[in-house]
């Protein structure tokens, strides 16, 4: 392994993705082990948080063994532990949160607490994979750029100067984009998770302009999201169909509904790129494998100017690379947690 | 041989250091901060104040419920943590075996109850090692260690069915555990002066209780590995029950419709 000071061990457990990464000088991948949970949760519909919860816990260890092993490590070569604290559920976060600081105190390393969504944004300053492939153009992102984390728990627009300074510029104030295809993928039948499902549907030759949806923008400048009433225009669709005995083309509804929210996060993206100045925008969070997505930031990026980054799907959707990378970055610039951290459900991403 | 143990099962947030014959440091509190600001902190307390340095550790012993879900995983990951960053064994002591330690020379039945909410309580019955038939400590159980005789699992369930179960007994029942508020009256109402109440300074689950248990599995030769210590929840997660339910509705249904 290389030298101490350049490696961190990081561990994610806020949903339902149990992970275990280590990570030199946050930008190489030396292993990445992810245990989905997702086949446990497919029979409910969605994911169960006290499922959830036994599951991290089963799992954790042999996870953080296997990550060591990969990168080929002994734990005495880790400049310190990484670990999510918060936002996401918090019976979840305590496993992991748990575990890293008995971890740090048993090694006599330091501790990192690190906010999920910094985390997102840091998949991007991942650049060599775990077989020392580049990844993407092998470069990480030149400060200041925009931010679009999209998943099944946010949608955040950030923006970006350095590491460590931030300005959250907006978020939702319903459902987070990633929870809206959720919804609307089990109103129309698919199973979980959603999101990809109905991508998938959308793109056997769905129209994506074939049925009109409302796009909520809110009040003038604001770059906070609402997708609750977009999901509930498709419900209603959905119904008034059935009462009229009328078959819906499910493919032309998933493409309708993805082009709505695709819509409403590009134009508030570009609007806050235009205020900002920002000329860069990176996206992040499992959303930003949405096919509709991808076309359409692409195109208008491309007609404003913008450059415009997408993380391999891979690193988009949970993983703890990403909390690694963003730990390291913290714990450069001095970051320490104390074992009294606590998962903080509800964490703020602040600078 | 010295041995740590962890106690986070009930509101109870509790640590001990346990060394040879005696107590070198213990740490209880139950105060309003929760399990996972308070554990790690007592830990490095504990160790620092009993002078001892974590390498110096032979085992962790955690409480392993039944209690609060969270609570135990809590505990558990800690203790999971520790075990695999020293290379030392985990030893997941039940609950309710480690309550029932706390008064184990009782002569007749000890029965400890916590509160499970749903209006249930966790529980299981042991014969004290002061009644007849049964010596001292470490006399009769597994490996030669538990003091006590377990009679049964360890159950969830309404205090009714609980009372039914114990009323067919001829002995003096002691009772500790935190459901004794809730259900002290009840429990009086029903079996009268068979049953007594453990004083309070003993009624709660204790980390050194916990860890002296899992000395006296070291010393009988147990070696678990981190990887392997499991909590003992009992009860499923409300939405496995849900999908049983579920499921035996749709079996009933599909029985009705063939007939």
């Amino acid at each position: 392994m290389s030298a101490a000071g350049d490696l961190i061990l990081a561990i994610e457990t806020s949903c339902d993705e149990t992970a275990a990464a280590v990570i030199e000088r946050g930008s190489v991948i030396r292993a990445n082990v992810v245990a989905s949970q997702v086949d446990l949760h497919r029979r409910f519909g969605g994911v169960v948080p006290e499922i959830a919860s036994r599951r991290h816990l089963e799992l954790s260890i042999p996870v953080v063994k296997e990550a060591l092993e990969r990168a080929g490590g002994a734990p005495a070569d880790l400049a310190a532990v990484a670990v999510t604290s918060g936002p996401g559920l918090v019976g979840a976060l305590l496993v992991g949160v748990s575990l890293a600081k008995s971890l740090a105190f048993g090694w006599g390393k330091p501790l990192v607490g690190v906010n999920h969504l910094e985390g997102h944004i840091y998949a991007n300053f991942l650049t060599v994979d775990e077989d020392g492939r580049p990844i993407g153009d092998g470069r990480p992102p030149e400060f200041p750029f925009l931010c679009l984390v999209v998943s099944g728990g946010h949608s955040d627009l950030i923006y970006i100067t350095g590491h460590g300074e931030r300005r959250a510029l907006g978020r939702t104030r319903d459902d987070a984009a990633g929870e809206a295809f959720d919804k609307v993928a089990r109103a129309i039948g698919l199973g979980y998770p959603g999101g990809p499902l109905l991508d998938a549907l959308a793109r056997e030759g769905g129209d994506p302009h074939a049925i009109e949806l409302p796009r909520a923008y809110l009040e003038p400048g604001s770059f906070d999201f609402s997708f609750s009433g977009l999901k509930t225009a498709v419900v209603h669709h959905l119904e008034r169909a059935a009462l009229a005995g009328q078959e819906v083309n499910r493919a032309d509804l998933a493409a309708s509904f993805s082009q709505a929210v695709a819509d409403v996060l590009v134009d508030k993206t570009v609007a806050a790129a235009r205020a900002t100045g920002a000329n860069r925008v990176i996206l992040a969070g499992g959303v930003a494998a949405n096919s509709a997505l991808r076309l359409t930031m692409r195109e208008r990026a491309g007609r404003e100017g913008l450059t415009v980054h997408f993380p391999p799907l891979k690193l988009c959707t949970d993983n703890a690379a990403m909390i690694g990378s963003a730990g390291y970055f913290r714990y450069m610039a001095g970051g320490r947690s104390g074992l009294e951290l606590n998962a903080d459900p509800n964490l703020a991403l602040g600078s | 041989m010295i041995v740590l143990g962890l106690e986070t099962a009930t509101n109870v947030c509790g640590v001990a250091l346990i060394g040879g014959d005696r107590v070198l440091a213990e740490f209880s509190t139950s105060g309003r901060l929760t399990h996972s600001q308070r554990l790690m902190p007592l830990v490095e307390q504990a160790l620092r104040e009993a002078g001892v340095d974590r390498g110096q550790l032979d085992g962790i012993a955690v409480s392993a419920g039944p209690g609060s879900f969270t609570g135990l995983r809590i505990g558990l990951a800690t203790a999971k943590g520790l075990g695999y960053a020293l290379e030392r064994p985990v030893l997941p002591i039940p609950t309710l075996d480690a309550l029932a330690f706390n008064v184990w020379a009782w002569p007749g039945l000890i029965c400890p109850l916590l509160d499970a909410r749903k209006d249930q309580v966790y529980a299981a019955l042991y014969h004290g090692a002061g009644g007849a038939g049964t010596a001292g400590p470490g006399a009769t159980g597994t490996g030669g260690s538990r003091p006590l005789r377990r009679l049964g699992g360890y159950w969830a369930l309404g205090l009714g069915v609980l009372l039914d179960h114990l009323s067919a007994f001829n002995e003096p029942i002691l009772f500790l555990g935190d459901a004794i508020p809730r259900y002290g009256p009840g429990i009086r109402e029903r079996l009268g002066t068979k049953a007594d109440f453990a004083p309070v300074s003993v009624r709660f689950p204790s980390a050194a209780g916990v860890a002296e248990i899992g000395l006296r599995l070291l010393v009988s030769g147990l070696r678990p590995e981190a990887a392997e210590a499991r909590p003992i929840y009992v009860r499923p997660s409300e939405a496995e029950v849900k999908a049983r339910v579920r499921a035996r509705a749709r079996r009933a249904a599909t029985n009705d419709g063939s007939r």
